[in-house]
């Protein structure tokens, strides 16, 4: 893992830039993770048992779900949507003492961009699979974020550095 | 009337009530102008949304004046309740071959308090 203080990163064309309070990608990036289909017309909502269940019912390809997460939480819900073309899937968890955990995929678009809440501290890159994750500290919060292909992914959450870490290495661990 | 924008957005601090948000503006036929906005919440809130959605005209892209401001106030569909995120879009109708960008209000709060953020969109040329 290296630790990065730059204001701007740019690994496989995507470029990262981040100030003292918030983050954001900019341009394109990798062409890993793939859309399919568009199961759900706009407007609508759908609801999932799991997240791979709702990428593969958005024939997504590539590796994006993490198959492993802290085990106090629990799963609330998995919805998918489509509201005036902003395509996003959310996984939600949440624990008996007011934990939240979130995975959020959203389908990339470079000229929305999403500014992320951030607190002072450095921003971390872990790097595998070549990808490029980004690990943002937000007080209570670690937050990670990181485009695979046509696919933005962030992880939110009331959990650890190495808690994150751990997520994003079920992902590719197939 | 203001004379300068930029499309990224920066906040003062971090937030107890915000993830992350973003707003952009795109052009329709017929001269409509559709702003789009997400707002991710920390968690399950009262309220999230866009409190207020200002649209700004320009003929040059220096100089922008105000024509519209849709408010949470006068418009409740801007914000949802009891929920961890919120995406929609608002229509403008504008005039084709005038450029028109957005400044978004994105909002969080629950019992204990709320926060809010300034979002400037790029400019847009309306179409015919």
């Amino acid at each position: 893992m290296v630790t990065a203080q730059a204001f701007g990163f740019d690994i496989f064309g995507a470029i990262a830039r981040w100030t003292s309070s918030t983050f954001h990608f900019s341009d394109e990036s990798t062409t890993f993770a793939t859309i399919g289909t568009y199961p759900i017309e706009d407007g609508e909502q759908k609801s999932y048992d799991s997240l791979q269940a709702a990428l593969d019912d958005f024939g997504v390809v590539g590796n994006i779900a993490p198959t492993w997460v802290p085990e106090r939480f629990k799963l609330q819900s998995v919805a998918a949507d489509i509201k005036y073309r902003d395509f996003c899937i959310r996984e939600a968890y949440a624990n008996s003492d007011g934990e939240y955990l979130s995975v959020m995929i959203r389908k990339y678009d470079s000229g929305k961009q999403t500014e992320i809440e951030k607190d002072t501290g450095t921003t971390d890159i872990y790097k595998t699979n070549g990808i490029t994750h980004y690990l943002i500290s937000d007080k209570s919060f670690e937050k990670a974020t990181w485009i695979n292909g046509q696919l933005e992914v962030r992880i939110i959450g009331n959990v650890t550095h190495q808690e994150l870490e751990k997520m994003i290495d079920s992902i590719y661990r197939g | 009337m203001i004379s300068c924008f930029s499309c990224i957005a920066v906040s003062a601090r971090s937030s107890d009530y915000l993830d992350a948000y973003s707003a952009d503006v795109s052009a329709a036929s017929g001269g409509r102008i559709i702003v789009g906005v997400s707002v991710d919440a920390l968690g399950y809130m009262t309220q999230v949304g866009a409190s207020s959605i200002t649209i700004y005209k320009s003929s040059d892209q220096i100089s922008w004046s105000p024509v519209k401001t849709y408010s949470y106030t006068n418009y409740p569909s801007m914000m949802t309740s009891g929920y961890y995120y919120f995406a929609d879009a608002v229509t403008y109708y504008g005039t084709a071959g005038y450029y028109y960008l957005a400044m978004v209000t994105c909002y969080a709060g629950d019992a204990n308090g709320h926060d809010s953020r300034l979002y400037t969109t790029s400019g847009t040329r309306a179409i015919s």
